[in-house]
């Protein structure tokens, strides 16, 4: 299905470090991500709680809370521009017209005073020129591609169930056809079948506009579903990242296959998980070396000692691990 | 042999200000003792009030229990406070299922100290084992559990509901809350107690790869009703119900090649308030007719497989064939 | 053996933790510190102030601030440093007593309403409505009029007319507490109604509780100030704070400092105490433990 996908870059993160300070401990949230997203291409994102999936995505869209957060290092370039040295006022203007982000909470990201139909036609009213009613028709059109009925669009968000507001929360995001679509966690809060029509709305939307997706999400369901590329990420680094189908099949770094290996199969018939060991680092105090060094099986002094650099295997696909997942 | 638990008909309706809601309406079904029966279902289905009704900490509104071959439905005061050192509940939520103000000894402890008779050395030692049985270390017996991360924390509830050495579990969405590592470590955890203490689980969940991983039979619920309940393998491998089998298709499965037909469902879940007669699915079943609006009775198709779907025969032809062969 | 020393020795170690975490916080500290002083006046009152609280010198009446008498004379020529002092120990009783029997009383209330819901609820609830409806001031004049003049019947006066304010906020606590899972959890291992709302619920509602009780004590030494205005609090010659300023009030434009005295010593009292409050809250959740 990627034939025909264009390969010009959209966006490319380069080397970005974030870091929290509170209460004079320093949170290490992300340390040195570099990663691509091209043209009408889903990227997802995977990893557990506070692996600072959420908070690279913040970064892009510049909307990270200063203090506590600082990016310390690195760059953001989008369509040529880095968003990083771009002045508030600028980025106001990519931030919701050319890059915009679903949350995870649909039923907090909507407010409740306002018609669903209003809250999408200020949306499209904060970076379009055009009139009240070009918007509102607007509005009704893009709530058609999410697929509710226009009418709807005079009713109030407490009237729509999880999945139709998460609908909503989408159109709102899509209305000024972005560039780049930030999509955290986006069903997570719904159920199987309401996450299958979503996500089918969204696989379809994405062709139809060609919208370049960030897809965070810890299911690696819904990544073999939705992503082209597949980027794994542990303590706030990128430990493998691919073409879907490398990562799928030929997973190298011990977490992820440690994370392939903790998920039970609906296929295999298999008794037992075979869980990764141990926890997540605490954030404030990282390990030296490899951070997933403590949990590794096959770790050993050289794992420790040193930051572990990314390792071609070829095609684009890169791993965080000095031993190729423990087979050399 | 009477089953270890049996439920038969039970029902729980809560009156709420837009009319009464059937939160679990006329299921019945029956466990084996040191089995597994995995309960499915999407948001507002029933499944965790169904727990807590067995458990007591609701009120059957109709219905019978039985525990141990014995009428559990209504008990005294006396009866219940046995019932509940058989019958225990871990919760989904790690976070909100611990005071905040108690430290880890004292959460596991309580329990203990509820039910007397041990002496203070008696129960420093019960908790110390109890922590070590599900894998806390025992530097943490003071922590509180703010301190701890989410997999820590549900060891901790795992750790309270055994301390009475409890033969039945609710598991009332054990892992939902937690990372997939994490997950499966309790998971494996709760399969080893379940090995060695003989314990039987009701294994509430809307993660339907969990619930095959844990579970030996299953009960699929559609706003508060029965809908499908079969032998796991049976199920995965033939879900007969067209909601089973939305379910099913839906699930997003980790496996680049093998994109798969969904069967996606129209419309969202309807309200269980003052619901119609008839089946609750038929608003959402592309298979449904006149019929369907009739009330609708679990039926056994293949051995040990339930459904609950005047279509059955008809829409899964092909897969009943066993019928004829036995 | 040890296990009774080690008990106690966890039954300090959290007193000692909840001290410990107190000291770390400056503002509560300071706090601590003055309404201690403010509490060593009320016991020493005899020793500090240089004159009896209503030893009267008719030749210098309304005189400022000097050497022999530190923060001047009131209308009757009577030391207001003197009766600052002596006063705390009327204030300071009115304000804690009233605020201990409020919260007693409406905590209980609120608990059982909360607690039970239903009919048990309703009933309380809308028994507080009716009380509520006259405003707390006038219910207190209303009953300390009943209960006639005099310090112990202000202080139940007051008490009884904020009960409403302790009820409701322990209500909505225990409401959302309720629902908790971990309160359901104790159900399930047998835990009675009376150590669920004493061991779970209770700790948990208490927070604002703690700052509204701070509060309360300024709130309460301010309403004794209008009894005693009106005749209904502490009687004279018998100083007290909010009498004074009442008192003062009349001469604000000529001697200023027959109000301001009193009214800074307040001011630092309620200050004092409401850091305190929020410092104690913060220091008794073992969430904030760093």
């Amino acid at each position: 299905m990627s034939e025909t996908k264009q390969t010009d870059n959209l966006v490319s993160v380069r080397d970005l470090v974030v870091e929290f300070t509170t209460d004079g401990s320093v949170v290490h949230a992300v340390n040195g991500v570099s990663f691509d997203i091209n043209k009408g291409e889903t990227l997802g994102l995977v990893g557990e709680t506070g692996a600072g999936k959420t908070t690279i995505a913040k970064a892009i869209l510049g909307i990270l809370p200063d203090p506590p957060a600082k990016v310390r290092n690195g760059s953001i370039t989008f369509e040529g521009q880095d968003l990083l040295s771009l002045p508030e006022k600028e980025m106001r203007k990519v931030r919701g017209k050319r890059i915009s982000m679903i949350f995870q909470d649909p039923m907090t990201a909507l407010n409740p005073i306002f018609t669903v139909g209003d809250q999408i036609a200020e949306a499209i009213l904060l970076h379009e020129k055009m009139s009240k009613a070009e918007s509102e028709k607007r509005a009704v059109d893009m709530l058609e591609l999410v697929g509710i009925p226009g009418e709807r669009c005079k009713e109030y968000p407490h009237q729509f169930s999880g999945g139709m507001k998460q609908r909503v929360v989408i159109a709102m995001a899509l209305a000024c056809n972005p560039e780049l679509l930030l999509a955290d966690e986006p069903t997570t809060a719904l159920d199987v079948t309401i996450q299958a029509q979503v996500l089918e709305m969204m696989a379809n939307l994405k062709e139809k506009l060609n919208t370049s997706v960030l897809m965070i999400t810890h299911d690696l369901g819904i990544v073999a579903e939705m992503c082209d590329k597949v980027a794994v990420i542990y303590a706030g680094e990128i430990v493998e990242i691919g073409l879907a189908e490398d990562i799928f099949d030929r997973a190298t770094h011990p977490y992820t296959k440690g994370l392939f290996g903790s998920l039970p199969s609906l296929k295999s018939h298999e008794k037992r998980l075979h869980p990764i060991t141990g926890m997540v680092p605490d954030p404030t105090n990282l390990p030296e070396g490899c951070k997933f060094s403590p949990r590794c099986k096959y770790a050993d002094e050289g794992c420790r000692c040193q930051a572990i650099p990314l390792h071609d295997l070829g095609n684009g696909h890169l791993v965080r691990c000095r031993k190729e997942g423990g087979e050399k | 042999m009477s089953a270890f638990l049996e439920v038969q008909n039970l029902k729980k309706y809560f009156k709420t200000g837009r009319g009464t809601l059937h939160a679990v309406d006329d299921v019945s079904f029956k466990i084996e003792k040191g089995t597994t029966l995995g309960v499915v279902g999407e948001s507002g289905c029933g499944k965790s009030t169904l727990g807590r009704t067995i458990l007591h900490l609701l009120d059957s509104t109709g219905g019978k229990i039985f525990f141990q071959g014995e009428d559990i439905t209504h008990v005294n005061k006396q009866k219940l406070r046995e019932l509940r050192e058989e019958m225990q509940i871990i919760f989904q939520d790690p976070f909100s299922s611990l005071n905040p103000r108690m430290s880890v000894s004292e959460i596991i402890k309580e329990p203990l100290i509820l039910k007397g008779g041990m002496s203070k050395d008696q129960m420093d030692e019960e908790v110390k084992k109890l922590m070590d049985t599900v894998g806390l270390a025992e530097r943490l017996t003071n922590a509180y559990p703010h301190e701890l991360d989410g997999g820590r924390r549900q060891r901790i509830g795992i750790a309270r509901a055994l301390a009475l050495n409890p033969s039945f579990i609710v598991c009332d969405e054990p892992v939902s809350a937690l990372d997939v590592s994490i997950q499966a470590q309790i998971l494996n955890l709760m399969q080893d107690l379940q090995e060695e203490r003989g314990l039987t689980y009701i294994f509430i969940t809307h993660d339907l790869s969990v619930v095959k991983h844990i579970s030996d039979e299953i009960c699929v619920m559609y706003l508060g009703q029965l809908v499908e309940k079969a032998p796991s393998e049976e199920l995965f491998e033939n879900p007969l119900h067209p909601y089973t089998k939305a379910l099913l298709s839906a699930i997003p499965i980790p496996d680049v090649h093998n994109k798969k037909q969904r069967i996606l469902l129209k419309g969202e879940i309807t309200s269980p308030i003052d619901p119609k007669p008839g089946c609750r699915f038929a608003a959402r079943c592309i298979h449904a007719t006149e019929a369907c609006r009739k009330p609708q009775a679990l039926e056994e198709i293949n051995p040990g497989h339930f459904v609950s779907c005047q279509k059955v025969r008809e829409l899964n032809d092909s897969k009943i064939h066993k019928e004829e062969t036995i | 053996m040890s296990a009774e020393i080690k008990k106690k020795k966890k039954k300090e170690s959290r007193f000692l933790s909840t001290l410990s975490r107190l000291k770390k916080n400056k503002m509560a500290m300071a706090g601590l510190i003055i309404v201690c002083l403010i509490l060593l006046m009320a016991l020493f009152a005899p020793l500090i102030a240089p004159y009896g609280y209503e030893e009267q010198d008719l030749a210098h009446m309304f005189s400022s601030p000097s050497s022999d008498h530190w923060m001047g004379t009131d209308n009757l020529g009577r030391d207001i440093f003197s009766r600052l002092v002596y006063g705390s120990r009327q204030s300071l009783k009115i304000g804690f007593l009233s605020v201990l029997m409020a919260s007693v009383i409406g905590i209980t209330l609120g608990a059982i309403a909360g607690y039970y819901g239903g009919k048990v609820d309703n009933i309380l609830m809308r028994f507080l409505d009716v009380f509520q409806s006259v405003p707390a001031m006038l219910m207190s004049i209303a009953i300390a009029a009943t209960l006639g003049a005099g310090m112990n019947n202000a202080i139940v006066a007051i008490g009884i007319g904020t009960v409403p304010i302790y009820a409701r906020m322990t209500r909505a606590q225990f409401l959302s507490i309720r629902g908790m899972e971990y309160v359901e959890a104790a159900v399930a291992i047998n835990a009675k109604d009376p150590r669920i709302i004493a061991k779970h619920i209770l700790p948990n509602a208490l927070s604002p509780m703690i700052v509204q009780m701070t509060m309360g004590v300024a709130g309460a030494i301010l309403t004794a100030a209008s009894l005693s205005f009106i005749g209904l609090g502490a009687q004279p010659p018998l100083s007290e704070w909010g009498a004074m300023l009442s008192a003062g009030r009349s001469y604000i434009r000529d001697y200023p400092h027959l109000v301001m005295f009193p009214g800074i010593t307040i001011m630092i009292t309620v200050l004092s105490l409401n850091m305190l409050g929020d410092g104690l809250r913060d220091a008794l959740d073992p969430r904030l433990k760093n």
